[in-house]
């Protein structure tokens, strides 16, 4: 609870201040700290100021300053206990003592923002410190969101966010709003800006901006093992002498260091670490004479908050900051501010011939070039670095393109061949599971959901987890190794030429393992018209859910081609992704881009850890989808195809078997005409059911694309998740009579009244081309309603996917067909 | 007959499931993107945790 929310004559006791600089100097003189206890007085008449009194006298603080103070008061704390002491309405009062242990104790906890450059490692620290699971990538903008984390050190818990990868705290990027709007709004206990110590005069810029902006700091200067072992020498201690804020070497890979940083996080917060004080970047005389004055006017005439800078607002506004200028424009006489602003900018301008925002970034430049003129000494015999050698082969204009390509048809390749062992290990127990129950259970309904709904149907995509399991070992070892963002280079020139840049195409290879979160990441895209064709493309990036449907089709039918009929397939969604964008580019977005610059991390070796936790996360989630969506899809499948039970049919098929039975035909002919009757009677049972009914209806519309009903309910209930449609063909094809212990050769084996197969490698090539296209699932298309922010946009996906899919299936049936 | 009961159960389980599951995709006003999400993963747990803990400061 904050001090100001305090109704009059309640107490409270200080958990702690926020704030910065002089006001909190004095508020904390005037004994506004920790463990203190603190009454309301009164108020006064428009509820500004508010009276306080604490340590036996009477202050008097502004509502804005008292909301920068953390108590906790009785009731606050017995309505915290409430829930686990259930208590009735009789009041509790806690004595000043134990209040006071309790606002101790929670003054022991520390909100941490982890801030930094893209790509420095701020989720990689994120996730060791904290335990969590975080997705990381060798490249920028993989963390779009605030990921929150707590954790315990030294007798203190930690709050950390991992806020998004930003160049500056300006307010040209959504990245760039959204750190500084958590900045100003959350007021972070301490900030800990991740600095890449192999990019240290880039990186350097934002810590700039925060020293402008005068938030509680350490420097977590991570991947210092690769500053080192360049040859470069740093002397880092004396940096932190010089900028007055705490610099601890750390390492993101293997953890080194960062239980020292939370250490100097825990001093800063207790200021009790002597290094740190507040210093002021010296812009030169110019610009200081622009800024005195501009900070003097916002003195003087605007009543800005105590947890505002001054000066650093002053800085803002001189370079034209949209946002500082709103804040301006809200206060009272702005118009005098904005005057003194302009009328300054324009003195600066005439007298350094360039304009305001160069100025201020060509002087912290100068800065920061300064400060590693005296504390960093480069490898004068500084040898080719390793990434620049490995660039020169998979960056070479042409050599770049064919082995990007060749790296995917392995990967491809490996996923099928490597996967199929466990596949087939994992299927033959899938085999000997239902054959148990099948032996050891009576005859009756539940014996029959149990082998051809659940086991079936569960076990017919369960089969599967192996493959996923490899393809994302490779994405995580191209996205740890640096190697995405090459692709992401050599895909720019054709990213361009669809109206895109390369930034784009990161959120599209995130498409591979799930649509929605690439979705979520195309935050990262400045440009709208960008935005929104990457948005609207992206169901085109094969999915891994996808794979499961890929891997039985092209396994059954294409058993000796399969590695390349998969690389056919995301080759295809790509293709079809490219093309699309360009008419949406030409055709409904047609703005020009914003210019972009791409960085290339330097290449580093995976460690086992991380694509371990990638995989393993992967598991749970495919392992969670088992025991839910395909589950339930499962059995709802199997009601509709088991109900209703009885026909006039049904007895007519028993009657014929009957007869045939009593019949004097040789023992093998009856065997083989029973046979025949049971298997026209499933066919018949399974098309009069509730399921046969639905499929029978929309067949006529699939039909042209070789698809029976059964294939096209299969697709229908694939809306929800894509692997049901596996597991819908597990369910719909198990009760053929057939030999076969695998869903793969049940599909072979198939055949419909007349006796033509149901699928043919022809159908199998269009349904999986139909699957890659038509509807992205449920959830992707909620994710792009909710980031393009209208209904109108998820429809145009739904209707535009399931044209194009019918479309070319079509295309390839019909085509085919002819040569077939 | 116990086979019978059981599929009943199921059957009326399972039609629970999925009407609970749809009146929670259209009434359900959530801001995260992954709110319609039948499958879930670690994204999504990670924003209905921080959704969890945001309305619990909002009701202290």
């Amino acid at each position: 609870m904050k001090l100001s929310e305090l109704q009059t004559g309640e107490k409270g006791v200080i958990v702690k201040v926020m704030g910065r600089g002089v006001f909190r100097r004095r508020i904390t003189e005037m004994g506004f700290i920790r463990g203190k206890e603190v009454q309301v007085i009164q108020n006064a008449p428009l509820k500004d100021p508010i009276q306080y009194r604490i340590m036996g006298y009477d202050v008097s603080l502004r509502r804005n300053d008292a909301q920068l103070i953390e108590v906790v008061t009785s009731a606050e704390e017995m309505k915290y206990f409430s829930d686990s002491i259930h208590s009735s309405n009789q009041e509790i009062t806690f004595p000043t003592d134990e209040l006071r242990s309790i606002a101790l104790d929670k003054g022991k906890t520390i909100n941490v923002a982890l801030i930094g450059n893209p790509n420095s490692g701020k989720t990689s620290l994120f996730n060791f410190a904290s335990g969590a699971h975080e997705h990381v990538g060798n490249y920028s903008g993989v963390t779009v969101d605030a990921k929150e984390a707590v954790f315990k050190q030294d007798g203190y818990t930690f709050k950390i966010v991992d806020l998004p990868g930003t160049y500056s705290i300006s307010c040209s990027s959504a990245e760039e709003t959204y750190v500084r709007k958590y900045l100003n709004e959350s007021l972070p206990d301490v900030v800990i800006n991740v600095v890449d110590a192999s990019n240290l005069e880039r990186n350097l810029y934002l810590t700039c901006q925060l020293i402008d902006k005068d938030v509680p700091m350490v420097i977590a200067l991570n991947m210092y093992d690769s500053l080192q072992k360049s040859g470069d020498l740093f002397d880092y201690q004396s940096l932190a002498k010089m900028i007055g804020i705490p610099i601890v070497p750390t390492n993101g890979r293997t953890s080194h260091g960062i239980k020292s940083l939370f250490s100097h996080v825990i001093k800063v917060y207790e200021e009790t670490e002597p290094l740190v004080r507040h210093i002021h970047i010296n812009y030169g005389e110019v610009l200081e004479n622009g800024i005195r004055i501009v900070r003097d006017a916002i003195r003087a005439n605007a009543q800005v908050s105590h947890n505002q800078s001054t000066r650093y607002l002053a800085i803002q506004l001189l370079e034209r900051d949209c946002e500082t200028e709103n804040y301006i424009l809200q206060r009272p006489s702005n118009e005098v501010i904005l005057e003194v602003r302009d009328k300054n900018i324009a003195e600066i301008e005439g007298l350094l011939n360039t304009d305001c925002e160069t100025a201020f970034a060509d002087a912290r430049y100068g800065f920061i070039s300064g400060a590693l003129r005296e504390t960093y000494e480069p490898n004068k015999i500084k040898e080719i670095s390793r990434t620049q050698i490995i660039d020169t082969v998979i960056t070479h204009k042409l050599l770049g393109f064919p082995i990007f390509l060749l790296f995917m048809w392995i990967m491809f390749e490996t996923t099928f061949r490597l996967g199929e062992y466990p596949m087939n290990w994992i299927e033959s127990l899938v085999g000997l599971l239902s054959g148990f129950v099948e032996g050891h259970m009576s005859e009756g309904p539940f014996k029959d959901l149990l082998v051809d709904g659940i086991i079936s149907g569960v076990g017919g995509v369960i089969v599967f987890l192996p493959n996923i399991l490899i393809l994302y070992a490779f994405i995580s070892l191209m996205e740890d190794s640096g190697y995405m963002a090459r692709a992401a280079f050599i895909m720019d020139k054709i990213m361009h030429k669809m109206g895109l840049h390369g930034k784009s195409f990161i959120s599209l290879i995130m498409g591979f393992g799930c649509n929605v979160p690439a979705i979520m990441a195309t935050r990262t895209i400045e440009s709208r018209s960008s935005r929104m064709i990457t948005m609207l493309v992206n169901p085109l990036m094969s999915c891994s859910a996808r794979l499961p449907v890929y891997l039985l089709l092209a396994g059954a039918f294409f058993p000796d081609h399969a590695g390349s009929i998969l690389f056919l397939l995301y080759g295809t969604g790509i293709l079809l992704a490219v093309i699309l964008a360009r008419l949406f580019k030409r055709f409904l977005f047609n703005k020009e881009d914003v210019p972009f610059v791409m960085e290339l991390p330097p290449y580093r070796i995976p460690t086992g850890r991380s694509v371990v936790v990638h995989m393993w996360d992967k598991a749970r989630q495919y392992l969670r989808k088992m025991g839910g969506v395909i589950l339930v899809a499962s059995i709802i499948i199997w009601f509709l195809g088991y109900f209703p039970r009885h026909t006039e049919q049904g007895q007519i098929y028993e009657d014929q078997i009957a007869q045939v039975e009593q019949s004097q035909w040789p023992n093998e002919e009856k065997e083989q005409q029973i046979e025949e009757i049971n298997r026209l009677q499933t066919i018949d049972h399974q098309e009069k059911s509730y399921i046969g009914q639905i499929g029978k209806t929309i067949e006529p519309v699939m039909r042209p694309l070789g698809f029976d009903w059964k294939i096209s309910i299969s697709l229908l209930t694939g809306m929800a998740a894509k692997e049901v449609v596996v597991s819908t063909l597990s369910v719909l094809y198990t009760g053929d009579d057939s030999d076969e212990i695998n869903l793969a050769g049940k599909l072979k084996e198939s055949k419909d009244e007349k006796g033509n197969p149901s699928f043919t490698p022809l159908i199998a090539l269009s349904l999986m081309f139909f699957v890659l296209i038509y509807f992205p699932c449920v959830a992707t298309v909620t994710a792009i309603v909710k980031e393009s922010g209208s209904w109108k946009w998820g429809a145009f996906v739904v209707a535009y996917s399931c044209l194009l899919a019918w479309l070319v299936s079509f295309a390839i049936y019909q085509v085919g067909s002819l040569f077939v | 007959m116990w086979q019978e009961v059981l599929i009943i159960i199921i059957g009326l389980f399972t039609i629970g499931y999925v009407v609970l599951k749809v009146i929670k995709f259209f009434t359900k006003k959530d801001s995260s993107p992954c709110a319609g999400c039948s499958v879930g993963c670690a994204l999504k747990d990670t924003k209905e945790a921080l959704t969890e803990n945001c309305e619990k400061q909002t009701k202290k």
